[in-house]
């Protein structure tokens, strides 16, 4: 029991840290990153759905002062964005391999 | 020497495929199919997945006794019937509507590629009409009466040189992965054509274009190839793009050239 109330009050004072270190400023930053490679992605025809999903949830905890949820989100929205930008690089490269030879 | 020599050929086959020409990539997708599915022929393909599977073939067969698209053939001929303001009408643009078969065209003045909804909006444009939605229903029942009245001919498109660009970018979008799924149209409509997703089977690239507008069960209605464009793109998590936009134009062109010479088969209804 002693042990069960050591780790939850570590956990505690680890999740109270961080979001001492959040801002909503830096949290606003990382979703107009996300935003703008959504952007990026999406003007070459590669935007995904899941991104817009997570930059609007993001959004949505932002306003609603939950800044760890936000920042949860707006990173994953950002690791999405980055992986359609990606995918559209790569793809400019690699399209060809997949038609049958002439 | 040899190197040099090995690297010159890499570099001219390489060229060769960049810069081949619709016709050979028709011929090579349909000798694809021909490989892949040995028993059906090509012409076959035009009822899509209900050309690979006995049994849902036979389900369908039986819907098309009374197909659902039925009615809206028929409303799609009144509206083709009836007069602009200014006393002209569809007629004036498209005779009896048997023209699908030279249809997406790429204008040469506009340097883009013409689909019927296009040429049908700017037949009413020319006439003084406001433009149809292009996800709305009049559109899509004008667009079926006019695939009936062209059922039989055979689809004969051109890509002219000025063309080429319009066309390989609709052929870029076909085999490029995208969505969070990470599918290209050529994978589920090449390599696993003829397998199960899920309940359905997937039917091939060839004859995609040959059958819409198309009922669908689904839908529960008569829709356009544009909105099955952005179903596909959302089913593999894209973002599914405006019907009519530059993309799925291009898309369209290619797609209708990868059946060049097959007959036309719409208004068709699919689960």
């Amino acid at each position: 029991m002693k042990r069960f109330i050591a780790l939850s009050s570590m956990l505690f004072v680890c999740l109270l840290a961080q979001a001492n270190q959040l801002t909503m400023e830096s949290v606003s930053e990382q979703i107009l990153q996300a935003e703008s490679l959504h952007q990026k992605a999406r003007t070459v025809g590669h935007g995904w759905v899941i991104t817009l999903k997570l930059i609007e949830q993001a959004k949505a905890a932002l306003a609603d002062d939950q800044l760890i949820k936000a920042d949860e989100l707006s990173k994953r929205a950002l690791g999405t964005a980055l992986a359609s930008v990606t995918q559209s690089i790569k793809e400019k490269r690699v399209w060809r391999s997949r038609k049958p030879s002439s | 020497m040899i190197r040099g020599t090995v690297c010159l050929v890499a570099l001219l086959a390489g060229a060769g495929s960049a810069s081949a020409d619709p016709e050979s990539d028709r011929q090579a997708l349909a000798r694809y199919f021909e490989q892949r599915f040995p028993d059906v022929e090509v012409a076959a393909h035009i009822d899509g997945a209900y050309a690979l599977n006995a049994q849902t073939r036979e389900q369908w067969l039986a819907m098309e006794d009374f197909p659902p698209y039925e009615f809206s053939v028929d409303d799609g001929e009144v509206l083709f019937g009836a007069s602009f303001k200014d006393g002209s009408g569809y007629q004036d643009c498209f005779g009896d509507g048997n023209v699908k078969a030279h249809f997406p065209y790429f204008d040469l003045k506009e340097q883009s590629v013409v689909t019927l909804e296009l040429a049908i909006n700017d037949c009413r444009v020319a006439s003084g009409e406001e433009p149809l939605a292009y996800d709305g229903e009049d559109i899509a029942l004008l667009s079926a009466y006019m695939a009936f009245t062209s059922r039989d001919s055979v689809i004969d498109i051109e890509v002219p040189p000025e063309g080429l660009a319009a066309y390989e970018e609709g052929k870029q979008y076909y085999y490029s992965r995208r969505g969070q799924l990470n599918f290209s149209c050529s994978h589920c409509h090449m390599q696993m054509s003829g397998m199960k997703l899920r309940a359905e089977t997937l039917s091939a690239t060839i004859g995609h274009v040959t059958h819409w507008p198309v009922y669908r069960l689904k839908w529960q209605e008569i829709g356009p190839l544009h909105r099955r464009f952005k179903e596909c793109n959302e089913q593999v998590g894209a973002e599914g793009l405006e019907y009519q936009s530059e993309t799925y134009r291009n898309l369209e062109y290619f797609l209708t050239y990868m059946s060049q010479g097959l007959p036309l088969n719409g208004p068709a209804s699919r689960k």
